[in-house]
């Protein structure tokens, strides 16, 4: 079965991984260091929210099945268990 | 009505003697002809629009890329700018570009007739949950975590989870050796990004020579037909060289 590249303009996901914080990048808040240059820019960071928990990696090979998958993974380990928040 | 202030948007520099035309551009209903600012060999590609802030929305997201896209197929040697950079007049644009013709005429020889190609290899799920259930002390760990209360399963879960995270590590070290390694010998350069998710075992971009295209799809493919039963390919381009620029622009704060 062959595989064809997906042309770049076909996918959202692919495109906003490159476009927003890469190639020439322009601070937001900064002026370019020659003098009356004027900028706006879109503060456009994609916020990836800190998934990377090791019991999402349990969860993505179904090893907490049983007792979690029904109600999904709590956004924090520590919500769940606030005891022993770190 | 009082006349809309506009500014200049910006969308890629490339190299060019002039005279390039790029059509026109739609951002937000209305169409805008695409021109070009020139210094020396280097010119900005950009738009005049009304002066405002774009939001990273799909549509103006993929206005942005589109531009780019055309540009990439009458031009060969494009530097991608990120999104949503407005200038306040032309004169602001060649300012700029005048202070970083110096990088640019750097970059030009290294991405002359480059693309960028992405790989994003995923692994599939019922191969994942077969792989690991064959790993003895996890299977083992598992039926701890079962036999437990939650609360009183608290840390086992954890260990579990990191037994999870070192199985991931193994598959993406594997993944390095027999997929990224062969490709890469085919390219100009290489680019690991984090993986997105967990199982996500490898996140690259490539940029190749457009000679080379053709026999790296064939790679990709040779590479895909072998592990296909075990993962799915996310295989895109051509882009420009997004993953091997990195000019960040950023300055002092104004002082008065």
């Amino acid at each position: 079965m062959a595989i064809e590249k997906t042309t770049d303009s076909s996918s959202l996901a692919e495109v906003i991984d490159r476009i927003l914080d890469k190639g020439i990048v322009i601070d937001a808040y900064a002026r370019v260091s020659v003098v009356g240059i004027e900028i706006l820019t879109v503060e456009a960071r994609v916020v990836i929210a800190s998934v990377d928990t090791w019991l999402r990696y349990a969860e993505a090979v179904g090893l907490l099945r049983d007792d979690i998958e029904e109600e999904g993974l709590p956004q924090q380990q520590n919500e769940r268990s606030p005891q022993f928040s770190i | 009505m009082e006349q809309q202030e506009t500014g200049i948007y910006i969308f890629c520099g490339i190299q060019t003697d002039g005279d390039d035309q790029f059509g026109t551009v739609e951002l937000e209903g209305t169409e805008h002809e695409t021109f070009t600012i020139q210094y020396k060999d280097a010119a900005m590609v950009a738009a005049e629009v009304p002066m405002k802030i774009y939001h990273p929305n799909k549509t103006n997201l993929m206005m942005h890329q589109g531009v780019i896209s055309t540009v990439m197929g009458k031009c060969d040697t494009v530097i991608p700018i990120s999104f949503g950079n407005i200038f306040q007049n032309k004169q602001d644009v060649e300012a700029l570009l005048e202070s970083i013709y110096p990088q640019l005429e750097e970059l030009f020889p290294q991405i002359k007739g480059k693309i960028e190609v992405g790989l994003k290899v995923v692994g599939k799920k019922e191969w994942l949950e077969k792989n690991i259930s064959q790993h003895d002390d996890v299977m083992k760990q598992k039926k701890v975590v079962q036999s437990k209360s939650e609360a009183a399963g608290y840390f086992d879960r954890i260990q579990l989870g990191e037994m999870a995270k070192n199985f991931f590590g193994q598959l993406q070290a594997d993944v390095e050796s027999d997929i990224h390694q062969p490709l890469n010998e085919l390219a100009e350069a290489d680019k690991l990004n984090d993986p997105i998710g967990e199982k996500m075992l490898l996140n690259a971009a490539y940029l190749i020579d457009r000679d080379q295209e053709e026999a790296f799809d064939a790679k990709v493919n040779e590479l895909h037909d072998k592990w296909q039963d075990k993962v799915d390919f996310k295989y895109t381009g051509p882009w420009p060289a997004y993953n091997f620029i990195n000019i960040q622009l950023k300055v002092e704060q104004e002082t008065s």
